[in-house]
């Protein structure tokens, strides 16, 4: 059975929130004025959109800044070809970014005084509360805010010695494959997975919409465990409440 | 009952009302003591997944250069599971326990047991 609502009640952004992060398979059909766009949800991700001639990211970018207009979703509809690859948080984020830069377009005059798109202001809010990590967390030598996909959305390090960016990635493999070995144990939902080595705790604490995970490396020697899990739960909510939608 | 046998029960007599299951699993994924006592925790797959996510540690920890793995937690809205390497690393204990358990109290436990199983692993 379909659903059909009105782009004034629920955002474009909210309705592919809703099916991703539900894994829906489902066709949202998006109109405003004489514009029809199609979009496809599969399996977590938005897999495919069409408006006339154009197809792919472009046209999720354009949809996502209707903001009057109906929509209709019916579920159980497969996308006919995969045009999209991006994740869907990476497409919010982009559409985002799109939609400040048009709203506050870049001066051609550098200025002091320019003002911070959306996505700037959050991604500061999000650098703040990692160097806030590094002062709260005893032996600190990393942190960073990682998606998913490995990638971060904002680092922060104090020692050479840790190449953050491996940490990410490595770290989300192994996170993924403990996911995945608890979703089949029914062990229950994920919150944090603490690696303890000879030199260092590495402590990945998911945050609620578990597409996005705070990562803090701590030295072994001077880490207090305690204090580290303390402050890397209470971090992850601010994290969670600065992240961009 | 074996001396390993014997040690695990100790455990489980400390954890009281918050254990839930343990095992000594060789890095092949099978269990060669222990067990669960919750019907929805599945000792055997819970044994074979871990060595998987061991061996997955040992790699990540040497990728990014911190040492050789003591140990991994992980917590979920449940329990807390909490794996370890023993002796040489053929074989790992997994502990797992309620969210109600004193997780620092768990990890001393451990500590205070990893030696002794690794010297009761028959050769």
């Amino acid at each position: 059975m379909s659903v059909q609502g009105n782009l004034e009640d629920i955002t474009v952004a909210d309705l592919i929130q809703q099916n991703c992060q539900a894994r829906k398979t489902a066709r949202l059909v998006v109109r405003t004025g004489d514009k029809e766009a199609t979009l496809f949800f599969a399996e977590g991700h938005v897999a495919h959109a069409a408006l006339g001639d154009l197809q792919g990211e472009e046209v999720v970018y354009e949809v996502l800044e209707w903001t009057r207009g109906q929509f209709e979703l019916e579920p159980g509809i497969a996308a006919p070809l995969t045009t999209i690859q991006r994740p869907w948080t990476g497409l919010l984020l982009e559409g985002a970014r799109r939609i400040d830069e048009k709203r506050y377009p870049p001066s051609n005059e550098a200025s002091e005084l320019e003002p911070l798109t959306h996505s700037e202001v959050k991604e500061m809010e999000i650098d703040g509360i990692l160097k806030e990590a590094a002062d709260q967390v005893n032996g600190f030598l990393a942190a960073s805010v990682v998606g998913m996909d490995g990638i971060a959305l904002s680092q922060f390090t104090r020692s050479k010695k840790v190449d953050i960016e491996s940490v990410d990635a490595q770290m989300t493999l192994l996170i993924k494959l403990v996911s995945t070995s608890l979703d089949k144990l029914g062990a229950g939902v994920i919150e944090d997975v603490l690696l303890t080595t000879e030199s260092a705790y590495v402590l990945a604490h998911f945050l609620e919409n578990h597409e996005f995970y705070l990562i803090i490396v701590a030295d072994h020697r001077n880490a207090n465990l305690g204090n580290m899990r303390l402050i890397s739960r209470l971090l992850t909510e601010r994290v969670a409440k600065a992240m961009p939608k | 009952m074996t001396r390993l046998e014997q040690l695990l029960q100790e455990v489980r007599t400390a954890l009281g009302g918050d254990f839930i299951a343990t095992d000594v699993v060789g890095m092949d994924g099978i269990s060669i003591a222990g067990g669960s006592i919750n019907p929805d925790f599945d000792s055997t797959e819970s044994a074979a997944r871990f060595a998987m996510v061991m061996k997955l540690a040992a790699q990540v920890s040497n990728k990014i250069g911190i040492g050789a793995v003591d140990d991994l937690l992980v917590t979920t809205d449940k329990t807390f599971i909490l794996t370890r390497f023993l002796g040489d690393g053929t074989y790992y204990w997994g502990l797992a326990v309620s969210r109600n358990a004193v997780l620092g109290a768990v990890r001393v436990l451990m500590n205070e047991y990893a030696d002794q199983l690794w010297e009761a692993i028959p050769r």
